[in-house]
């Protein structure tokens, strides 16, 4: 096995397929990831380039026709990929919990929001071979989860998701999601399907619970504003790859692969002069990706090796180790 | 909504329904071109005998004055006399209605708990054997006429093994106390179980053949239902919570896709109990489907209009349960 990165996370080499009627989706292309306890990382890039498979790949919820065929995810040092289902179960809603992008979908419409909660509870308990706690004290925990993200329980627990806005759906799936204390919370877009306002407060309440729990947190996300505000580190990708990955700091203030670079262009700031840029081309078509790096052909300094090997995700040289920057690109390799 | 405010507004409808349901089966029965007298009285009786008959009917008068008559009649709970046996209709009806409730009731069943059955695994087992069987049996029982099959059940299960009766609710030499109407209940309260399994026997194969269709149909939308909603976002986040597939599937999954299904078996129930005549005459069932048949042979007119009003009544309340089963398993109904 080779050394852990990251005490918590840590991903390497993970591939991905769906296999469709069109063709095999190469989904993932050898994914690098890494986050110790505590800390929140942000994975950033266009739709469909992949952080929701990567989201899902921990979770271990990739469905058939999709499968992982390569690579490591390392769970505090126990692989993911090489776990049997029961176990699996063991870690989903208990050490590892998600939230996502429509917390309304996300709901069971034909349940009280209340049971759900206390459903993971007590599953959790049930499943850590822990004596079940009184439904009393199960409840308890429920409403207390409920004021911890700010909602008035009495008033809460026992509406159906329908009866929910968007904001509150997500509150309820916030307090269902660290009502068992998980190690890692994966956010999937978590405010995207928000109100603007309504993603502030979103924001800044799991930041704060987040804080005060030391939960970390994988936030995907495609606004690099989000990532920003909310993360320590930011893993960038690209049609299946991280190609790049490093502390905000070293992502915002030194930006290397120039996929990167443009996605920071792409963001509108108050104050900012030149003119806002676009990154030309689209998306490329993962059934028969390009070539070498995947982002060659929009890439600007495009150049002869490009688009024969992929390019190795390597450390940056003279850099702080503490902010793990990596980029995988030829321009910042030596042997070329 | 309140639920009982619901209930009252759907049962007010329900009156208007039966009320258009009653008007037209009166209209229809009294232009069509055949006469009542004489069917009753044959073709070749004086005239004088046919106008005492017509006038003793009441069919000289004008058709609104018989319909004032008829309503009348109905509002005090009188359905009319039978043309034919001088009966009260209300009398033949309940005598011959639980009959067909009881098939009904044991059909549906049947189909629920198989059809839901075969739906859920075909889903959640797709395209492995249980979904292929359950496909060509669902498609056999759409296709397959129910009085063809009737009979073939009975030549092989009758005819040919012995296992069970060929018809009727019970053997000739059976003789049950009369509470209800309904023979297995009936044998329930009273402590007679040879007659409970004697019509037990009697069911199976008038079950299988009026709900084998309705168990294709509902094992059918179960499937595409139970499909959808597994995949649904709330289906991952009860997965990411590491509950078990099991469990998943029957408390979060089964409930959700039963929502289409109940529509399906409330049309379908309605259609079992109107529907039943076929299976009826085949297995020489005492329902009122033959009821009805006999009465149309005869050109019975109050014996008609009382069989369809009842019918028309058992479809409605039949609807109405489904409306109120719907809203308690669809909390976004109750609004």
């Amino acid at each position: 096995m080779q050394r852990r990165r990251g005490d918590l996370l840590d991903i390497s080499g993970l591939k991905v397929v769906f296999d469709t009627y069109a063709g095999q989706v190469k989904a993932l292309n050898g994914v690098e990831l890494w986050m110790n306890h505590g800390e929140r990382l942000g994975v950033v890039g266009e739709t469909g380039c992949g952080k929701s498979v990567t989201a899902l790949s921990v979770m271990r919820l990739i469905d058939e026709p999709g499968k992982i065929i390569e690579g490591n995810i390392l769970f505090e040092g126990k692989d993911l990929t090489a776990l049997s289902e029961g176990e699996l179960n063991m870690i989903r809603g208990k050490d590892i919990a998600m939230i996502f992008q429509e917390p309304v979908a996300a709901l069971n419409p034909v349940m009280k929001v209340g049971a759900q909660i206390v459903e993971n509870i007590e599953w959790q308990r049930k499943s850590a071979a822990q004596e079940r706690g009184s439904p009393l004290q199960t409840v308890q925990i429920m409403r207390d989860m409920l004021k911890f993200v700010g909602l008035d329980w009495q008033r809460t627990e026992n509406l159906y998701p329908h009866e929910l806005s968007g904001g509150m759906a997500q509150r309820v799936m916030i307090a269902m999601a660290l009502s068992s204390k998980p190690k890692l919370l994966i956010a999937d877009e978590p405010t995207s399907a928000l109100d603007v306002t309504i993603q502030a407060q979103i924001l800044n309440l799991l930041n704060s619970l987040v804080k005060e729990t030391r939960t970390a947190v994988l936030l995907i996300t495609h606004a690099m504003g989000v990532a920003a505000q909310f993360c320590d580190f930011i893993a960038v990708m690209y049609a299946g790859n991280v190609v790049e990955y490093g502390s905000l700091h070293a992502i915002f203030d030194n930006p290397l692969h120039p996929y990167t670079k443009g996605l920071l262009k792409a963001v509108p700031k108050i104050g900012r002069t030149d003119e806002l840029q676009s990154i030309p081309g689209i998306v490329p078509d993962l059934i028969d990706p390009p070539s070498g790096c995947r982002f060659h052909p929009r890439c600007p300094h495009r150049g002869p090796a490009c688009d024969k090997a992929q390019p190795r995700f390597e450390p940056v040289g003279g850099e702080s180790e503490a902010d793990r920057h990596h980029v995988a690109c030829f321009l910042y390799q030596k042997d070329h | 909504m309140e639920l009982g405010s619901f209930i009252i507004k759907r049962l007010s409808l329900m009156v208007l329904v039966i009320f258009g349901v009653l008007i037209i089966v009166f209209i229809v029965t009294r232009i069509i071109p055949a006469d009542p007298v004489g069917a009753i009285l044959g073709g070749n009786a004086p005239p004088e005998a046919v106008d005492a008959m017509r006038h003793q009917l009441g069919l000289d008068k004008p058709i609104f004055a018989q319909l004032v008559d008829y309503l009348g009649g109905i509002f005090r709970g009188n359905l009319g006399n039978s043309l034919v046996s001088s009966r009260p209709v209300i009398t033949d009806i309940l005598e011959y209605l639980p009959a067909t409730i009881e098939l009904a009731i044991s059909s549906i069943i049947f189909a629920v708990v198989l059809g839901v059955t075969l739906g859920l695994l075909s889903a959640v087992f797709r395209n492995r054997f249980i979904d292929h069987f359950s496909r060509v049996f669902s498609i056999l029982g759409i296709s397959l006429p129910g009085f063809w099959l009737g009979l073939i059940m009975i030549l092989i299960f009758y005819y040919k093994l012995g296992w069970l009766p060929s018809g009727g609710q019970y053997d000739m030499f059976v003789f049950p106390t009369r509470t209800t109407g309904l023979v297995l209940l009936d044998a329930m309260i009273n402590g007679e179980w040879n007659v409970f399994f004697n019509g037990i026997k009697h069911l199976i194969l008038p079950t299988f053949i009026l709900g084998y269709s309705s168990t294709a149909s509902i094992a059918r939308i179960m499937r595409a239902s139970m499909l959808d909603v597994l995949h649904q976002n709330y289906i991952r986040t009860a997965r990411a919570k590491g509950l078990p597939k099991k469990v998943v599937i029957l408390r979060h999954a089964l409930k959700n896709a039963l929502i289409p299904v109940i529509t399906i078996v409330g049309l379908e129930f309605g259609g079992l109990l109107s529907g039943a005549v076929l299976t009826e005459t085949i297995f020489s069932w005492p329902g009122l489907g033959r009821y009805i048949v006999n009465s149309l042979l005869t050109l019975d007119y109050p014996a008609i209009s009382g069989g369809t009003i009842f019918i028309a009544l058992m479809y409605s309340v039949v609807n109405l349960a489904v409306d109120i089963l719907y809203a308690a398993v669809d909390p976004r109904m109750r609004a």
